[in-house]
């Protein structure tokens, strides 16, 4: 049992207005999490600041015991929701970088599924559609062998067949060892991958429990529940 | 095998009782070598410790075991499979009757309907 | 990490540059081919003249290209939509900008080393060896003078001073860039703000230090210095290139950590 990621009091202005308030919050490996909430909710902070692409304002973040650095990068796997491709590059060459800097990076798989997707490794990628740009990047990132997968909206901008495609890949890839945090507003697509599931309005956690008792203890699918919960 | 799902409900009991469906039915057959935990999270596109707890709960029923390094097997004794399918059935039926008088039906109505659509 | 930061780095920056290269060498190739069909008349000097213009703009082209690249690789690879995969790198800010900075110095090397070989190529056969001779001449004329160590030195410290002054424009480029991605929407106004003030701020920094020199000077407080300076002209111009060396390089060292600092602690990705 190891705590993959730890947040202690987490707090994040930016000037007058507070992203994340004092978040406490500790996920375990060997788990699917999602993390729901509306738009500018802190969901994106909380993502930035694992990532060490933010700084908190006060608080404390750990991950895997460390605070985001160096050394907690090479164990990250974070699929933003936007391309993060070098577009000058063709898919073969991006591949390789990834296995220059990640230790953890699995080139056969990468291919693999480059193949099933349809994807020529020698395009260049400023020549792949949209959706094949997300497909590169969601296969980069999937091949890691990471402990903690941070994935904001994986789903949202791909075509329905993708999507079970994508479900199926985090499946696959699960192990005992890693986590998934899953950061989406599509949540009846995803609701039964999820382990647990955590709710976060106006940068405070308002829920954060396993799929099966939100089912349980209020009789509807946790999407029943967000729009519930969510409602104007 | 398909996998029909209500997420309103808590997932890993609908698991088990869809196996035992199968089980019962003998479309799995006694012995015979189920799938795998990821094999079923993947096909019913569900979180693998949701089928892992469920094949758990099987075995402690003794409906299914499991062999180290080989996976898992449908049990001799396929009673436990079919009380929990008996089970399921009522409680289905009770749903239907229940469904039937929120539509304004009585018990004789009903069983009348049921006779009707048989034929 | 460092190694296959530098890697990538230089792959970027000969993919973008080897064409320009291409370029500048068949240009000097073809001001060489032309010369061997030298005669008065007055085509030959209009398709020499017009290949030695060529030859210009390109070495031209190649000084601008270097400089813009540096400015642009910097801006995309940190500040846009690259950024999201450059800074979840397992690598640190202090490495990236450490080899971004040094890349960038290799091929402004590099750059003025190819447009001295393509010089070479376009004055190739007697007008090289003249200049050679003539530069040789130079060399052993001026070396007796002042010695042949002063001498070397001197080109030593030049090369230096030239070395830190790139670099320095660089880093304030870089600095400049930093500060601009703090604010959403207007990176590029703030960026050409911050320029325009350092700019301003250096011109003001020298006029002050002129004014002080002039009044000094006037009240004739500078004198004594002034004849030290005279009867050492040697040791202090060696002392004053240094000094400048120095100066710059702290300069460049201070607007280095700083932009350091912001792009470790207020990174403002979209």
């Amino acid at each position: 049992m190891s705590e993959l990621l730890r947040c202690e009091n987490l707090t994040k202005n930016y000037g007058s207005t507070t992203a994340l308030d004092e978040i406490n919050l500790s996920v375990e490996n060997g788990k699917i999490i999602g993390l729901l909430g509306p738009n500018g909710s802190g969901k994106t902070t909380l993502i930035k600041l694992l990532n060490g692409l933010l700084t908190p304002t006060s608080g404390e973040i750990f991950v895997n015991g460390k605070k985001p650095g160096v050394e907690t990068k090479s164990v990250v796997a974070y699929l933003p929701d936007n391309s993060f491709l070098y577009n000058w590059m063709t898919v073969e060459q991006i591949v390789d970088m990834f296995c220059d800097f990640y230790a953890d990076f699995r080139p056969d798989l990468a291919y693999k599924m480059l193949l099933q997707l349809g994807i020529d490794p020698t395009r260049k990628l400023k020549k792949l559609s949209k959706g094949n740009k997300e497909k590169v990047c969601l296969i980069l990132v999937m091949s890691r062998n990471a402990l903690l997968y941070v994935l904001d909206e994986p789903i949202a901008a791909v075509d329905p067949a993708t999507r079970d495609y994508v479900i199926s890949t985090i499946i696959n890839n699960y192990n005992h060892d890693a986590s998934v945090i899953i950061s989406t507003h599509l949540i009846a697509d995803i609701e039964s991958i999820l382990d647990e599931a955590i709710f976060i309005n106006k940068g405070k956690i308002m829920l954060h429990k396993t799929v099966d008792e939100i089912r349980d203890e209020n009789g509807c699918s946790v999407d029943q529940l967000f729009r519930e919960v969510f409602r104007w | 095998m398909k996998w029909e799902l209500d997420k309103s409900r808590a997932i890993c009991p609908q698991i088990c009782e869809q196996l035992c469906v199968g089980i019962a039915s003998g479309e799995l057959e006694s012995g015979a070598k189920l799938f795998s935990v990821r094999e079923v999270a993947v096909s019913a596109g569900v979180n693998p410790n949701t089928v892992q707890k469920s094949f758990e709960q099987l075995e402690q029923k003794g409906i299914i075991y499991s062999i180290r390094g080989s996976g898992w097997y449908v049990g001799d004794d396929t009673s436990a499979a079919k009380e929990m399918v008996t089970k399921l059935i009522s409680e289905k039926t009770l749903e239907y009757f229940t469904q039937m008088k929120a539509l304004g039906l009585d018990e004789t109505e009903i069983k009348q309907y049921v006779k009707e659509w048989q034929e | 990490m460092v190694g296959k930061l530098f890697k990538h780095e230089i792959k970027y920056y000969i993919r973008s540059l080897m064409f320009v290269e291409i370029i500048l060498f068949a240009v000097a190739l073809m001001t060489r081919i032309i010369q061997f069909l030298e005669n008065d008349s007055i085509i030959y000097d209009i398709v020499f003249g017009s290949s030695v213009i060529m030859l210009v703009i390109t070495t031209l082209a190649a000084i601008f290209l270097i400089v813009v690249m540096g400015v642009v690789r910097f801006y995309k690879n940190l500040f846009s939509h690259e950024g999201y995969l450059t800074f979840t790198l397992p690598v640190s800010p202090m490495q990236h900008l450490f080899v971004k900075l040094s890349t960038y110095m290799l091929f402004v090397i590099v750059t003025v080393f190819s447009i001295l070989v393509a010089l070479s190529i376009a004055t190739f056969g007697d007008v090289l060896v003249e200049l050679v001779k003539a530069g040789a001449y130079l060399f052993e004329y001026v070396g007796d003078r002042i010695g042949h160590l002063s001498l070397i030195m001197y080109a030593v410290e030049f090369i230096l001073l030239l070395l830190v002054s790139v670099a320095q424009q660089m880093i304030i480029y870089y600095f400049c860039m930093s500060v601009g991605q703090l604010t959403g929407k207007n990176r590029i106004w703030l960026s050409l703000g911050v320029y325009f003030i350092i700019y301003i701020a250096t011109q003001v920094f020298e006029t002050i230090l002129i004014v002080i020199y002039s009044i000094l000077d006037s009240a004739n407080a500078l004198d004594g210095i002034i004849d030290y300076i005279g009867n050492h002209i040697e040791g202090c111009a060696h002392f004053g290139l240094w000094f400048m060396i120095v100066f710059y390089a702290l300069v460049s060292g201070v607007y280095f950590l700083v932009s350091h600092r912001i792009i470790s602690r207020k990174l403002n990705l979209e």
